[in-house]
């Protein structure tokens, strides 16, 4: 597992494939839990309608993921050395390709996630 | 024991005589007449109504109506009364009232057409106004007998023509009457007749009407339209007092109309207030001397510290000031801090306001019947997410909101819509009467009605933006996207599909109550600002404020106040001011005014100062005039009154009472003025010495008849005497016969000299004039001299 979490050498496609697989699938469970929680605690008395809230909530908990991520990435770059990483090599982003998709698609995620949410709340929309 | 005492004006000139008599007793006593005392006054002018006063007003009017005159002639030459009556062709089209013909005059007494029984309504006013003076003279005492007077002029068509019939209707109805006195104006002295030629002549008809039934052979014998065949032998009238606008030589004593008929009004007025007891006192003793028979006049003046004059002068400028404040476009009051009025802030206020207003008006549809349509929706989501329902969710939660049911959601909101209807008008109701309560500013509230019509538009406007009509076709449209959304995202994943569902049933609710109450504010909005008849909330009953209504309260009130141009006919402050203010600076009138400050500007800014300095209050505000109702609601109940009436009679009323109260005015001892100024009291009255008729027989003095000074009490009138005698003014003589003590007149003194002993027919200065005008007809008319003469007369004999 730790081979997963904190290797950064890439060794073959198939291998990167799978480490992508389980860090989106962990990231997943990991949004979900955060999500279900949050969707709990949050805007429990806000008068806003309840669709417009568990979005609000999901943001939130694509934020906290972020932060949580971000501890991760450190504890790992921290765990390999930076003086370690040759960032010329092509065969380093190969090697980290599941982290920095989580990273790319956790942001891109973040911005779609916000735009309809503001397509909801726009104020000509009835739903 | 007071006599109950019947005044009945005749015409225009008697209406006039008699407001002067109810406005001298209001400034005296404070109230327009005694209980014992009765008005009433016969007009056959359909446009004279009686004038606005302070309380309100106890001239009770009879109209008698001259139309039809042809019918009224052929009914009573059929009913054999009126031998009297011209042909009617000569009666026909006489002009406003009875048009300067004394017949028709005579003709609207004995008349009756579609509009009434004339002579039925004059007997019924008489027996009325009689039965309400009898029943105040019972008290433990036994009854007196009544006094009637009389007051008309004689140079028109109704005093002239009917003054003789009234003198023996008054003694048919009256049979315990104690006297009957008559007081006819004449006209006064003509530098030229020209012009004037009806007005002498019909005078001079009157006169020769009056002198024959004074004569002892002559029988009053006529057919009344009510069946009664009189057959009177005594004179109409026990004394006929004539007044014109001359002294005894034929100067001017009265430089208008106006003064002459305050004259009138001021002798009468002193005749309720106790003068008449005094004049009878020797009454008979003249008689019998010869120093008095059928005709008397008087002379009469008076020194006057005008005291009411100055409080109602300063209630009207309050008042103005009052209704200023109302009417003010530019700034209102709060906190007794003057501001300017801002419309876009009033504006920006309002439209957070209306939003409220929207949600109060939303929420009151959520309960309909006790039930609560909430916990329903609610309930109705679980029940959709949990299966328990036939058929798919999209169509049954169609169904639930659908217009084309009678037993949903939307039957069940539609048929409730008037809630939220009249939830509205109350909220916008309560605003603008608390708003206007608040800043006492009409201006202001029309700015918020107009915002509350800004926010109603802006906000449909922005609910057609989003695609809400009040049209069922686009509403199913509308619910048909909503219902399928609600399957969309159900958040089944993080356990929140029921609250989730639940919020898109209430936002489709939501969305279904704008879209039922777009017709309810296009109509609110359109009401408030079009000149329909205003909605009304069903359950409190409150009406929807309108522009309009402002609109015309301002207008109204500008109108009162006099900043606006009104009828002729209308009273308003403005009016009011300059008539105190001609009346105070009248110099032909024989009343003195004297101010304790030396002038009437510097009585009335002083009192005003001292008011504004009692009140602690630079503002005028409604509380001072309107007790126990808001602003909004005194208007609107003034509006459907006599707006005029009502508005200018309680502000008049409520500031002359502050004013007392506060004793701004207080009372100055003209006694002690004439003391101080001997030759001024000397100079006027002396003018009452000269009787107010241009006589040519020197009047001898008479001991028996009346000759006073009236004042507040004995012992200033005798320091008046005293200080008389000294400066060699001994006119007045000093015994207590020619004195007269009235408690409640304080401010002013008053000196009176009656006259008798003379027959007009012969005596009056200009009596040949008015003969040969009679005889005559003018050179400018057309009439035949039978036609001229007939027009002059009405009565045979």
């Amino acid at each position: 597992m730790e081979n997963i979490f904190f290797n950064s050498v890439y060794s073959n496609f198939e291998q990167t494939l799978i480490s992508l697989l389980i860090f989106v699938a962990l990231s997943g469970v990991l949004i979900y839990v955060i999500y279900f929680v949050l969707s709990k605690l949050l805007f429990k008395k806000s008068k806003q309608r309840k669709e417009i809230s568990l979005r609000l909530a999901f943001l939130w908990t694509l934020f906290v993921f972020f932060i949580l991520y971000n501890t991760y990435v450190f504890i790992f770059l921290y765990k390999i050395g930076v003086e370690n990483l040759n960032f010329a090599s092509g065969l380093l982003y190969l090697g980290l390709l599941p982290q920095i998709f989580i990273y790319v698609a956790l942001i891109v995620f973040f911005f779609i996630k916000r735009h309809t949410l503001k397509k909801i709340i726009n104020v000509n929309s009835l739903n | 024991m007071a006599t109950p005492t019947l005044i009945i004006g005749i015409g225009t000139s008697g209406l006039y005589t008699l407001e002067h008599v109810q406005r001298f007793y209001y400034e005296t006593y404070k109230k327009n007449k005694p209980e014992h005392v009765e008005y009433l006054y016969i007009e056959t002018n359909k446009d004279n109504q009686v004038g606005v006063t302070p309380l309100p007003n106890e001239i009770k009017r009879v109209y008698v109506s001259l139309g039809e005159m042809e019918k009224m002639v052929a009914n009573l030459k059929k009913d054999g009364c009126g031998d009297w009556l011209p042909p009617s062709n000569q009666l026909v089209n006489a002009g406003l009232g009875a048009g300067g013909i004394r017949s028709c005059g005579r003709l609207a007494l004995w008349g009756c057409n579609s509009e009434g029984d004339n002579f039925k309504n004059v007997v019924d006013a008489i027996n009325n106004a009689y039965g309400r003076i009898a029943s105040h003279t019972v008290k433990g005492a036994e009854k007196s007998k009544p006094t009637i007077f009389i007051t008309g002029s004689f140079t028109g068509g109704t005093g002239s023509g009917i003054f003789i019939d009234m003198g023996y209707l008054i003694r048919h109805l009256i049979k315990d009457i104690k006297e009957l006195f008559g007081l006819f104006l004449l006209p006064s002295k003509p530098s030229s007749i020209r012009g004037f030629e009806v007005l002498y002549a019909n005078s001079y008809g009157a006169l020769i009407d009056l002198e024959h039934f004074n004569q002892v052979e002559s029988v009053y014998k006529e057919k009344w339209p009510n069946g009664v065949s009189t057959d009177f032998s005594v004179p109409p009238y026990e004394l006929v007092q004539f007044i014109s606008q001359d002294y005894y030589d034929g100067s001017p004593a009265m430089s208008n109309l106006g003064a002459l008929y305050k004259m009138a009004g001021l002798y009468l007025f002193l005749n309720i207030a106790g003068v008449k007891e005094k004049r009878m006192e020797r009454f008979v003793d003249a008689k019998s001397a010869g120093h008095i028979d059928k005709y008397g006049t008087f002379g009469l003046s008076a020194i006057q510290f005008p005291k009411d004059q100055i409080q109602e002068y300063v209630a009207s400028k309050l008042s103005i000031d009052l209704i200023n404040r109302w009417t003010d476009s530019a700034q209102y009051f709060s906190n007794n801090e003057k501001k300017q009025i801002n419309k876009a802030v009033i504006f920006q206020q309002i439209n957070k306001l209306f939003d409220d207003f929207l949600i109060d008006a939303f929420l009151s549809l959520n309960s309909i019947g006790g039930k609560d349509l909430i916990i329903e929706i609610e309930r109705e989501a679980i029940k959709i997410n949990s299966k328990n329902i036939k058929g798919h969710p999209v169509d049954y939660i169609s169904k639930m909101f659908t217009s084309s049911s009678d037993s949903n959601f939307y039957s069940l909101v539609k048929n409730n819509i008037q809630s939220a209807i009249d939830s509205l008008i109350d909220d916008i109701h309560d605003l603008v009467v608390n708003k206007l309560n608040e800043t006492e500013n009409l201006y202001f509230t029309k700015y918020i009605l107009e915002s509350i019509t800004q926010s109603i538009d802006k906000t449909l406007e922005y609910w057609k933006q989003i695609g809400l009509s009040s049209k069922s076709d686009i509403w199913e449209n509308i619910l048909r996207d909503l219902c399928s959304n609600t399957q969309k995202n159900t958040y089944k994943i993080v356990l929140e599909q029921d609250a989730v569902l639940k919020d898109r049933l209430l936002t489709a609710f939501e969305t279904m109550k704008m879209h039922m109450l777009i017709k309810g504010l296009v109509d609110i909005s359109r009401n408030i600002s079009k000149d329909d008849i205003p909605l009304k909330s069903s359950v409190s009953n409150k009406e929807l404020p309108k522009t309009k209504t402002i609109d015309s309260f301002i207008t109204l009130l500008s109108q009162v106040s006099g900043k606006l141009d009104t009828q002729e006919n209308i009273f308003t402050f403005d009016k009011r001011i300059k008539n105190i203010e001609q009346d105070v600076n009248d110099e032909t009138l024989p009343i003195l005014r004297i101010y304790p400050s030396g002038s009437f500007v510097n009585e009335t800014e002083n009192s005003k100062r001292i008011y504004i300095q009692k009140t602690n209050n630079n503002a005028r505000t409604k509380d001072e005039v309107i007790k126990a109702t808001t602003l909004w609601d005194y208007l609107v109940k003034s509006s459907k009154a006599r707006f005029f009436d009502e508005i200018y009679r309680d502000c008049l009323n409520a500031y002359r009472s502050n004013i007392d109260l506060k004793d701004c005015v207080p009372d100055f001892d003209v006694s002690k003025f004439i003391i101080d100024n001997p030759e001024a009291g000397i100079r006027i009255a002396r003018r009452a010495l000269s009787p107010f008729i241009s006589i040519n027989k020197i009047l001898s003095p008479s001991a028996y008849l009346p000759k006073f000074i009236a004042g507040g009490d004995n012992g200033s009138i005798k320091q008046v005497i005293n200080v008389f005698k000294s400066n060699n003014f001994n006119d007045f003589g000093e015994s207590t016969d020619r004195m007269l003590e009235l408690n409640d007149m304080k401010n002013i003194f008053i000196f009176y000299d009656e006259k008798g002993g003379f027959n007009l027919l012969t005596d009056l200065g200009y009596v040949e004039q008015m003969k040969n005008v009679y005889e005559n007809p003018p050179s400018s008319e057309t009439k035949t001299v039978e036609r001229w003469k007939n027009e002059r007369n009405a009565y045979n004999y």
